[in-house]
């Protein structure tokens, strides 16, 4: 190779070498370039998945705690039916059997007593049904002993037939301005409070 | 000699300009990848994008009917609960009559 010819080939050489780093070069930038945008598309991801995350359980938040709180109403109301149910056919039970238990004469004469005694006046009126009437006949002279002892004087008692079918007795003043209601379904109403929690306690623990 | 010189000057003149021509187009290749690269790019971009987002979709829909399904769960407790309680009730009806009719007698004293 002449000397002109090693010249030449070195500055071609060297031109080479000068356009190989150009495009090394141009190759790196375009390999960060490319990086760049898969990065790009990377954080897009993260922060997308984040924020859909977020979202996500906010909702499972709010779904899970209505559905829950759904669920304790459903129960709620569930138990109180139940209880309500069972009062009702204990009521039912206790209408229809209270006279022919054996401890119903004695019921009798306390709550006429108590009515009495509660009144506290020296005339009254017990209206009670006709079947109640017979049997209050009978302890007429309890129910006497039984208030005189308590208010330390003997009222006048007049018994007085109700043409409703009640059970128990209602006490009035003669005139009838005031009234004791005693008869059973009057008792079941005011005892309903205590016998629900009763029910409730029994049956749910609660 | 001179004639010579002038020929070796004349060709390495050409060889400059020559190197200078590979330089030249060593750089608008350069532009060019770099350019190819940038539309890569955006391509990347735009098509990761959008799989990303019906990823997303495909996530929502999945946690959704994750939580549709413990919500389910919670509904199916419920009617059991509602059902063991309906049992329970109607095992200690006898006792809870019988407990109440016994308050109503403790009245008489």
């Amino acid at each position: 190779m002449s000397e002109e010819e090693k010249i030449r080939e070195a500055i071609l050489s060297k031109g080479r070498a000068k356009a190989a780093e150009i495009i090394k070069d141009a190759e790196r930038r375009a390999e960060a370039i490319l990086e760049k945008a898969r990065r790009k598309v990377e954080e897009y991801r993260k922060a997308e998945t984040e924020k859909l995350m977020k979202k996500i359980e906010a909702e499972r938040t709010r779904k899970i705690s209505s559905a829950r709180f759904e669920s304790r109403i459903k129960i709620l109301e569930e138990k109180n039916k139940l209880i309500e149910s069972l009062f009702e056919e204990t009521r039912s039970y206790i209408l229809s059997n209270i006279r022919s238990s054996e401890w119903y004469p004695a019921f009798l004469r306390r709550i006429t007593s108590a009515s009495i005694i509660t009144l506290g006046l020296d005339e009254v009126v017990v209206h009670a049904s006709k079947e109640d009437l017979k049997l209050l006949e009978k302890i007429r002279d309890d129910i006497i002993e039984d208030v005189s002892k308590s208010l330390g004087f003997t009222p006048s008692i007049t018994f007085k037939k109700v043409n409703a079918p009640t059970i128990g007795v209602k006490v009035s003043s003669s005139d009838g301005s005031i009234v004791v209601n005693n008869t059973v379904e009057a008792i079941l109403e005011k005892l309903k409070p205590k016998f629900t929690m009763l029910i409730a306690k029994t049956l749910f623990g609660e | 000699m001179m004639l010579s010189e002038e020929k070796i000057l004349a060709a390495l003149e050409e060889a400059s300009r020559e190197a200078e021509r590979t330089i030249a187009e060593a750089y608008r290749k350069a532009k060019n990848i770099e350019k190819e690269a940038e539309k890569k790019a955006s391509e990347i971009i735009e098509q990761g994008m959008e799989q990303v987002r019906k990823e997303l979709e495909e996530l929502e829909k999945k946690e959704l009917k994750k939580i549709e399904k413990e919500i389910k769960r919670i509904m199916e407790e419920t009617e059991k609960t509602i059902k063991d309680l309906k049992k329970k009730a109607s095992e200690k009806k006898d006792a809870v009559m019988k407990q109440i009719v016994e308050m109503l007698k403790s009245m008489v004293g």
